[in-house]
């Protein structure tokens, strides 16, 4: 490869390497909700590059190579700089609702994290514009790198936490700096930004820039406490797990306790993922008797209810307390599903002595892969399946598969003809969780035949949760009667079963009405539609091809929740679609100003009609490819398993067969070809999407692969729809680069700002109207950019 | 003995009566010489006003009627809220809206304060505990309400301000211990009412055991900038435990129709 080629492509390794590291460390840092929102703004940095070559783009001509050096320089020293100034800036996610001054560090903290990336687009536009050798070729490496950097990123994470892989992500652009520096013959400059790369050396090995939460998270307040220390550490690209002990002051941390309860919980450590929780690990002695409080949660009940549960599938390890319950009932085979082995990995080294060795025993098997994989497994029936459906770490936004439709039919399937599917979950009120849940069971057991799938639900709450029991054939009079003691007992509420009168709904743990009976009353009565439609809170179940089980809001609600927020009832807002909205809004607004500003600078020396052409083009095959390769990931993320591995891959293959689409269309023989190009490429992304419409299906069935060739497989799908979608951005380029160069840094701006806008635009189309209709929205901006580049001379 | 009615002498009125004379005690309450400084009058004065306002919405919360307690107003007239923020915020001490004190904590908004205090239903001559001391505050309004405060600080340094700013405030009936709130304060049990202003996760049975039969605990779920509801503990005369879970505003789950 040419090293000016090389470079690019270690820029552009580092740039997505740099994005994939932001979010997991924002994440830990910050809350989810703003995470999404800072990066993708941040990426507006490629438009804003597109910019500013536009107008310096005759004067940087003549010096390209220093200048390629000093953007790829000045990409991993911002890349560094730009974390350590995000930590002392004073931003405060949770306080934006209250302080218009959060607003401003938020602004500043996506402005400040754009810097890095537009010097790493400005490389790449720089070698567009400048560097003589075909358009195709030059794309071609920015992609491969690309594809490269995800993988590297994710490989990087599982050995390193973010902040400690940081300084190795921004020594790409010194390593870039060096190798167009000595292959323009300038090697003591080269010389030195191998100096500089050292330094980030150094800095990474004294452990700058380093990794500080928000005080406000719950692990840094733990940690106030005298006595308290992290005792053990596990990273992944998934999450930073950390446990901590304290010696003075015990953690107590147990999720629906009957307040009968007198005993005292056993010693705990606590579990923090990304600086939330406490998840308690207790301690395990193989004496049961500390832990008879357990008996006294709602998660005991399906194991007190009538006959001992003998099989077990526990869908989520957490921090083991469901398997102590497992356990202590006595049950002969547990299978204990996660698809995270962070916390497996502790509770089987350095916590083993602590938690005593509760995954090692004879009766439990450890399954690391995903409930929806695992679940759609043949095997066994069990007796008892276990799913907690607490909120997720992803935010409502976050794709949930564990919790749609067709998953709850999956676990329904894997039950025995009288076995149990638990779903303990928080109390929120009003009831969100609880409703969405039942109207999900609703919809599955509908689809397995049920005749009157309400006679198959009971529903308990404690005063803090509530679990839902859903049976494959309806309970029994005996069976309710055994929930029905259990509840007087341990003080619990019955929120719903079919025999139960509404007067018996709220008698310990009082919530004003009995709003959980009369909501599941509603739904499964005849006007269950009415009620949805009525009900403040999006309470559709979700499906596969809408997997978004948290997200709950509704527009129409707004006025309403805002009122509730101001009067200090922010909980009740559901951040996910805001942040959204505010997101595409900033997005729209700032792209326009990337985009118009320099078009004012090329007014005189190209074309309006091409100048507007070539816009619309390239804004609409930015859209085009972020609309398909989104729809397509997340299709593939329930074959492929856990998300962020998923990610990876999907996303590693749409960046290196795209890569491979755009050198194929810098090749000699298709010169001949050039203006029918674009079409050709066109109708093969129609063709090629339409078959992953129908392939979904097939893709989601359960095979027996391990996941190196269920990768290979996905990727093998992805190719050559990818191929195709990296054909449109150098065919016209190309076109641009030959006939009117000044647009071309103009184009890779547009496309940029346009990936921008349309990675905004995707969530909130696949939230609301689902994967399929992102796909057609997609092939519909490749159909109309097909038209627009007709009018590009 | 139960302390319910005791601060509510208003109780029986109906409600547009109930509000004239909830307006008159806490006028006359006002005249009180406050200990508060005077260049926050003004703001403490709005801080009520707007106290009063959420409270109509929140008239359900409060077991129907739509003001708080005059006497919980009257307190939160005499403590001056800048002396428990940080010196650079005390110019907000009196928004509506809850402020970071330091060490990741916060001070809830001035509604909620007046709101879980009025679900306390505090009288004079009582002892209350506090489990989370915090910036201090809380217990200084409650010092206004009852005789005697326990408060309990897990963290350190937390508990060395707060007990150094109710010192200043010459505050001397609020006692603030360092350590563990689940077994409460057990020499000095028991308690007529119990605030929990820090997260729960588990309720625990000592403090239950110091919790006075007929007597309240209120615990905040969710965060200070993220309140999700509040949970009553109430302790029957008989002993028996009941809980009742409210959002802190009247808030109806429905539109009218249709979807997104």
């Amino acid at each position: 490869m040419r090293p000016d080629l090389l470079a690019v492509a270690v820029v552009s390794a580092g740039a997505l390497a740099f994005e994939v590291l932001l979010a997991r460390l924002l994440a830990i840092v910050h809350w989810h909700h703003f995470v999404g929102m800072v990066i993708s703004l941040a990426l507006l940095g490629y438009g804003a590059s597109g910019s500013v070559l536009t107008a310096l783009q005759d004067r940087l001509r003549p010096h390209a190579a220093p200048a390629f050096a000093v953007c790829a320089l000045l990409f991993g020293a911002a890349a560094l700089a730009s974390v350590a100034i995000a930590e002392a800036l004073p931003f405060n996610a949770l306080e934006v609702l209250w302080s218009p001054r959060q607003w401003l560090w938020l602004a500043l903290l996506y402005l400040l994290f754009a810097v890095p990336f537009a010097f790493a687009a400005a490389c790449t536009g720089l070698a567009l514009a400048c560097v003589d050798a075909p358009v195709g070729r030059i794309y071609r490496a920015d992609l491969l790198g690309a594809g490269a950097g995800c993988l590297l990123a994710v490989g990087l994470l599982d050995l390193l936490r973010p902040d400690q892989a940081l300084p190795a992500i921004a020594a790409a652009g010194l390593v870039a700096a060096a190798i167009v520096l000595a292959g323009a013959h300038r090697r003591r400059a080269a010389a030195g930004a191998l100096i500089c790369g050292a330094a980030f050396g150094i800095a990474a090995a004294s452990g700058w820039p380093g990794l500080h939460m928000s005080p406000f998270k719950p692990l840094p307040q733990v940690l106030l406490v005298e006595g308290t220390s992290v005792v053990a550490e596990r990273t992944s690209p998934i999450g930073l797990v950390q446990v901590v002990r304290s010696e003075r002051i015990p953690f107590r941390s147990v999720t629906g306790l009957s307040l009968a309860n007198r005993q005292e919980p056993a010693e705990q450590l606590g579990l923090f993922i990304d600086g939330e929780g406490p998840t308690p690990v207790t301690r395990f002695t193989g004496d049961f008797a500390p832990l008879a409080y357990l008996d006294a949660t709602l998660a005991a009940l399906p194991y007190r209810m009538a006959e001992r549960p003998r099989r077990v599938l526990l869908l989520g390890l957490g921090g083991g307390s469901d398997l102590l319950l497992a356990l202590r009932h006595g049950a002969e085979t547990i299978d204990v599903v996660e698809p995270d082995d962070g916390v497996a990995s502790l509770l089987r080294g350095d916590l083993a002595a602590f938690a005593g060795g509760i995954l090692d025993r004879p009766e439990v098997a450890l399954h690391v892969e995903t409930a929806r994989r695992f679940a759609a497994r043949q095997g066994a029936a069990y007796d008892l399946v276990v799913m907690d459906a607490s909120p997720g770490r992803g935010g409502a936004l976050a794709e949930t598969f564990p919790l749609t439709v067709e998953a709850f039919a999956a676990y329904l399937g894997r039950l025995a003809p009288e076995g149990v599917l638990a779903l303990p979950h928080a109390l929120r009120l009003p009831p969100r969780d609880s409703l969405k849940l039942v109207l999900t069971a609703l919809e599955a057991l509908e689809r397995l035949g049920a005749r009157e799938p309400a006679r198959h639900l009971a529903l308990l709450r404690a005063w803090d949760s509530v679990i839902l029991l859903v049976r494959r054939a309806p309970f029994d009079a005996a069976q309710l009667a055994a929930l029905d003691r259990l509840a007087e007992a341990l003080n619990f509420d019955l929120g719903w079963h079919a025999a139960m009168p509404r007067e018996a709904a709220d008698r310990f743990n009082l919530l004003g009405a009995p709003v959980l009976f009369d909501g599941v009353a509603a739904l499964t009565g005849p006007d269950r539609a009415g009620f949805v439609a009525r009900y403040a809170f999006d309470i559709r179940p979700a499906t596969d091809d809408r997997p978004y089980f948290q997200d709950f809001f509704h527009w129409r609600a707004l006025p309403l929740l805002w009122t509730a927020v101001r009067s200090g009832n922010a909980g009740l807002l559901d951040w996910g679609w805001p942040v959204q909205v505010a997101t595409l809004a900033i997005a729209v607004l700032s792209g326009l100003v990337l985009i118009l500003l320099p078009a004012r600078v090329l007014a005189g020396r190209v074309s309006g009609r091409a100048g507007r052409s070539t816009a619309a083009y390239f804004l609409l095959i930015g859209a085009g490819f972020m609309f398909v390769e989104i729809a397509v990931m997340q299709r593939l993320v329930l074959f492929l398993g856990d998300p962020v591995h998923a990610f990876a891959v999907t996303l590693a293959a749409f960046l290196v067969f795209a890569g491979l689409g755009s050198g194929w269309a810098a090749g000699p023989r298709r010169q001949g070809a050039a203006a029918r190009l674009p079409w050709i490429a066109v109708g093969a992304i129609a063709t090629l999407a339409a078959a992953h419409g129908i392939a979904a299906r097939w893709l989601s069935l359960p095979d027996a692969l391990d996941a190196i060739p269920r990768s290979l497989l996905a990727a093998a799908a992805i190719a050559p729809l990818a191929f195709a979608m990296g054909v449109p951005f150098p065919a016209v380029l190309a076109r641009l680069k030959a006939g009117s160069p000044a647009l071309v840094p103009w184009a890779w701006g547009v496309n940029g700002c346009a990936s921008v806008v349309a990675a905004a635009l995707a969530a909130l189309v696949a939230t609301s109207f689902g994967a399929q209709a992102l796909m057609i929205l997609g092939v519909v901006a490749y159909l109309f950019a097909g038209l627009a580049q007709q009018r590009i001379p | 003995m139960s302390n319910a009615g005791t601060n509510r002498p208003e109780a029986g009125l109906p409600p547009l009566g109930r509000r004239a004379a909830a307006l008159t005690s806490a006028s006359l309450l006002a005249a009180r010489p406050a200990r508060a400084q005077d260049a926050f009058a003004n703001p403490r004065e709005n801080m009520i006003g707007i106290i009063a306002q959420h409270a109509r919405n929140a008239a359900n919360v409060l077991d129907g009627q739509t003001a708080i307690d005059p006497r919980v107003l009257a307190a939160m007239r005499r403590v001056p809220r800048q002396a428990f923020v940080p010196p650079a915020l005390e110019a907000s001490a009196y928004d509506d809206r809850p402020l970071p004190i330091g060490y990741g904590q916060t001070i809830s908004q001035p509604f909620i304060v007046a709101l879980m205090t009025d679900m306390l239903r505090t009288a004079p001559g009582q002892t209350v505990l506090e489990i989370g001391t915090g910036s201090g505050y809380q217990a200084a309004i409650l010092a206004e309400l009852v005789a005697t405060v326990h408060s309990i600080e897990i963290v350190a340094p937390l508990a060395d301000e707060a007990e150094r700013r109710l010192r200043q405030q010459r505050i001397r009936n609020v006692t603030v211990h360092r350590g563990d709130g689940y077994y409460g304060v057990p020499s000095a049990a028991p308690f007529d009412g119990i605030m929990v202003t820090a997260a729960a996760s588990v309720i625990p049975p000592p403090l239950l055991d110091q919790l006075r039969p007929g007597g309240r605990m209120v615990i905040p779920v969710g965060g200070a900038f993220a309140l999700q509801h509040l949970v009553i503990v109430e302790k029957l005369p008989g002993g028996q435990i009941r809980t009742r879970q409210t959002l802190p505003v009247n808030f109806v789950p429905f539109v009218r129709s249709g979807s997104r």
